[in-house]
């Protein structure tokens, strides 16, 4: 496969090696017990055919029983971020958020600041279904509490009584 | 458990490499490549204003579960692909540990720019890691560059 050719390939596959190394980096939080020696997600690029969702990622260390997943859209941005809140430029048409949410399954956005290397989670779980011009900054990926908020959040909605409705904690309050 | 692990571990590896490599934007970067039958993890193409002109460097992936480790995995490269010295071409490997995502490298097949013949390649049997840097990456594309415009000339 090759990784370059126009730029906006370059950039995307990109994007979803720094989403994807980003997600998977080893969580260690001091005072805390983190199952499957801090690898809590195992990521598979589902490729460019698939509409809505880039990834598919699995929960490491949980109940083999259930299993639990989730689905991740990639939007990756060399624009930087907005003067007045400091929110990441990206762009989703609400034709793929609404797809996003309609997995029944949890489902996130992942932006990434291609310059910087950074990258932020927000939930594409039904609590916003337009089009998205920024994201949160929020809930950076880097941030090992923030994927390991994630990674119980998930466990959680595959658990009765939460199964199948979902309150993230990755809700973008601003989102526009 | 362990397979599944290792495999983890090489597709980490593979990535944080592809995250390094495509800082720059004077090269392409292929996936598993063939040259002839020998199996490569990433093969980098040196463009020439913007265009493939066959300049190619070949480098070998590997992930370790620490920096204790680190050159146990340069050995085992060695051990495992004595194919990489069959290659017409320079081969390096980058070695990143797992509990950090630090990044390491080293020649397998390092250009000689000073021999006469200007195809000089040499394996590497130093077990000695460099930090993986941005200026690291520039050297062993400049010095790769200068292997080929030798032949060019």
């Amino acid at each position: 496969m090759l990784i370059s050719g126009s730029t906006r390939n370059r950039i995307g596959k990109r994007g979803e090696a720094l989403c994807y190394t980003q997600m998977t980096r080893r969580v260690e939080i001091p005072g805390q017990i983190i199952p499957a020696d801090g690898y809590l997600f195992e990521a598979q690029f589902l490729g460019e055919k698939w509409p809505f969702a880039d990834y598919y990622v699995e929960l490491q260390g949980a109940d083999p029983a259930i299993n639990p997943y989730f689905f991740v859209q990639v939007k990756t941005s060399t624009r930087g971020y907005t003067r007045r809140d400091g929110r990441l430029k990206v762009q989703a048409e609400a034709q793929k958020v609404q797809g996003l949410a309609a997995y029944p399954a949890p489902t996130y956005i992942v932006g990434i600041d291609e310059v910087n290397e950074q990258s932020y989670v927000v939930s594409a779980n039904g609590e916003n279904m337009t089009s998205l011009s920024s994201l949160s900054t929020a809930f950076p990926l880097l941030d090992a509490g923030n994927r390991w908020a994630l990674w119980n959040e998930v466990l959680a909605y595959w658990q009765p009584p939460a199964y199948p409705k979902l309150a993230s904690a990755f809700a973008d309050p601003n989102w526009k | 458990m362990a397979i599944a692990q290792d495999r983890f571990f090489e597709t980490r590896a593979t990535q944080l490499a592809i995250v390094h490599l495509t800082r720059r934007r004077d090269i392409q970067v292929i996936q598993e490549p063939y040259m002839g039958n020998v199996r490569l993890d990433l093969l980098v193409s040196l463009l020439e204003d913007g265009r493939d002109v066959n300049r190619l460097l070949a480098v070998e992936v590997k992930a370790v579960s620490s920096k204790s480790v680190l050159e146990r995995g340069g050995q085992k490269v060695r051990r495992q692909r004595p194919d990489l010295a069959s290659l017409d071409l320079p081969v390096c490997l980058f070695i990143f540990s797992m509990e950090d995502d630090q990044g390491y490298w080293q020649w397998l097949r390092k250009p000689d720019n000073d021999c006469p013949d200007t195809r000089c390649l040499h394996s590497v049997q130093s077990h000695a890691l460099k930090p993986l840097t941005s200026d690291a990456i520039s050297q062993v594309l400049d010095t790769v560059r200068h292997w080929y415009d030798r032949q060019a000339a």
